[in-house]
């Protein structure tokens, strides 16, 4: 072949391989640019603040979201092969683990209303739970704000202010590193506390709450696994704990 | 890591650190044996030291190893480099146990000297009269017993608080007929936790004359547990609500809370756990004494 032709070629295939990596690039910029823009820091803790304790005329509603039911979870078994063998190792635990109650977390509703009434707020219990994900998304840019739009609750329930009780998983965790369990199962309880001002939409309380427990002495006693049990029982305990605490001193 | 052995007739289910409990729930009882009317033998370990632990918050963090990357050229590389990861994170985590209840033990060091000397002969001693019972007991390996019908085996371990306030027994007991060792009639665990101790300086408490303060809480606790498992074994511990709640008490600074059911409650409340052990724990307030239940509640 010609050099000229040779040299041709050569340039040919470096413009293609130049267009193939300049289209991965862009993708790859697409997909950062869309990520970046979904992701949002997560909400940090608002402690009660002073002006809430003393503003006592305003009628507080107490409400939780739908609690989940009780199931497993294994961290580190990320890959899809890792996830099915966890579950496959631990599927005994994980059918008794679904089996448990949830009962004792509805507690909750009260225990914050008796707490609120005895520091002299007015306080209204909301029996049905609340679909935060129906809200309509909150438009503002204001550090802590929620993220979606209560305000027009103020009107459907009747109260100024919004205490939202939110279990968001409640049940066994298992940590894993790919496909090998790296400790033993733990009771684990994780939710949301927070107050929302029905005006303004501003978060005038907000506590992450994440208890772990693991079982007295040994977990692995199926097909009831008491201690894991007690662990369960237990870290729902100490979650009203966590969550009331605040409210308590 | 947890075994299960048999021994002496029991079905257990032992740790690598000798400590062994009945397999959950395997205190089967059947119709009542009124054993203080009875008498029985009591077996123990006799001239051994009194087992005593440190005690240890079991829900303390035991995970080891994070995100792993198996070096895999073909599947069985891919499942030798699990089997091998597995390997390592289970003898990490026995490594762990280990060192844990070797840091926990430390807080019996001051009373080394007085724990060498205390053996079961002399627990026993102290305490079978104290039991309260009409039967006769005898102690094998000390009495010159007659064959009795009924043996009594206790494997009791001791447990001190950290804050060395509170001293805890968790007593597995096992009763069989003495023709028949490896039928067990009853096998359980009954732990007592003891009132807290308020003296200003716990470690010269527990050590001045010789433990004697040591060594007779130890047995009151013994006599206790074992009073426990002989009204269970004829009949008269019932629940009294026959429902399950979550129960609070206190081990030294440790809060414990119990999912059990209540069977008696007097100056200390007994209830049995989800896995069928007993459990006596002081009453934060003292309620009101019915004569006929308290009488052998006193400790």
């Amino acid at each position: 072949m010609p050099w000229q032709d040779r040299a041709g070629v050569g340039v040919c295939a470096f413009l293609g391989n130049l267009k193939m990596k300049l289209k991965s690039l862009w993708a790859a910029l697409a997909l950062v640019a869309t990520l970046a823009g979904c992701a949002s820091p997560p909400q940090a803790a608002v402690d009660v603040s002073g002006d809430f304790m003393t503003a006592k005329n305003a009628a507080i509603g107490i409400v939780m979201t739908p609690v989940p039911k009780a199931d497993t979870q294994f961290p580190g078994a990320g890959c899809l092969l890792c996830m099915a063998t966890a579950s496959l190792a631990n599927s005994s635990l994980t059918t008794y683990v679904q089996t448990l109650p949830t009962d004792d977390l509805t507690a909750l509703k009260s225990d914050f209303a008796k707490l609120l009434e005895s520091k002299g707020f007015t306080v209204r219990i909301i029996s049905e739970p609340l679909e935060v994900k129906n809200l309509p998304d909150s438009k503002s840019t204001t550090p802590n704000t929620a993220k979606q739009d209560f305000t027009a609750l103020k009107a459907k329930y009747g109260v100024e202010k919004l205490l939202v009780i939110n279990v968001s998983q409640i049940g066994v965790t298992r940590p894993y590193s790919a496909y090998v369990s790296v400790g033993d199962p733990k009771a684990a309880l994780v939710g949301t506390g927070y107050i929302v001002n029905l005006s303004t939409n501003a978060l005038e309380w907000y506590l992450p709450v994440n208890v772990v427990k693991g079982a007295d002495h040994a977990w692995d006693e199926p097909p009831k696994f008491p201690g894991l049990e007690n662990a369960y029982f237990q870290v729902i305990e100490m979650g009203k704990e966590a969550f009331t605490k605040p409210f308590s001193m | 890591m947890w075994r299960t052995v048999r021994q002496c007739g029991l079905a257990i289910v032992c740790a690598t650190a000798a400590v062994c409990y009945p397999a959950s729930q395997a205190n089967a009882i059947g119709a009542p044996i009124k054993l203080a009317d009875l008498g029985f033998v009591l077996k123990l370990p006799i001239s051994t030291k009194v087992a005593f632990q440190g005690q240890v918050d079991d829900a303390s963090a035991n995970e080891t190893g994070g995100a792993m990357l198996y070096p895999a050229p073909s599947f069985i590389g891919l499942l030798v480099g699990i089997a091998t990861h597995g390997a390592i994170v289970g003898a990490e985590q026995s490594r762990k146990q280990s060192a844990t209840q070797k840091a926990a033990d430390q807080v019996l060091e001051p009373f080394k000297p007085v724990l060498d000397d205390f053996l079961y002969s002399e627990l026993v001693q102290r305490g079978v009269s104290d039991l309260g019972i009409s039967g006769p007991v005898q102690v094998h390996g000390l009495d010159q017993h007659e064959e009795k019908q009924w043996v009594v085996e206790s494997q009791p371990l001791f447990i001190l608080s950290q804050d060395k306030s509170v001293l805890i027994l968790e007593n597995t007991v096992a009763v069989y007929a003495a023709d028949a060792p490896k039928t067990q009639r009853y096998t359980n665990v009954i732990k007592v936790v003891s009132p807290a101790s308020t003296d200003a300086d716990l470690a010269a408490m527990w050590s001045a004359n010789q433990g004697e303060a040591l060594k007779q809480l130890s047995t009151n606790l013994f006599t206790h547990s074992l009073a426990l498992a002989l009204r269970e074994l004829d009949g008269s511990l019932d629940a009294t609500q026959h429902t399950t709640k979550t129960f609070r008490y206190t081990e030294g600074n440790i809060k414990r809370m119990e999912r059990a059911e209540l069977l008696l409650t007097c100056n200390r409340s007994v209830v049995r756990t989800l896995r069928g052990w007993l459990v006596s724990v002081p009453n934060p307030t003292p309620a009101t004494p019915l004569p006929s239940v308290c009488e052998t509640m006193q400790m």
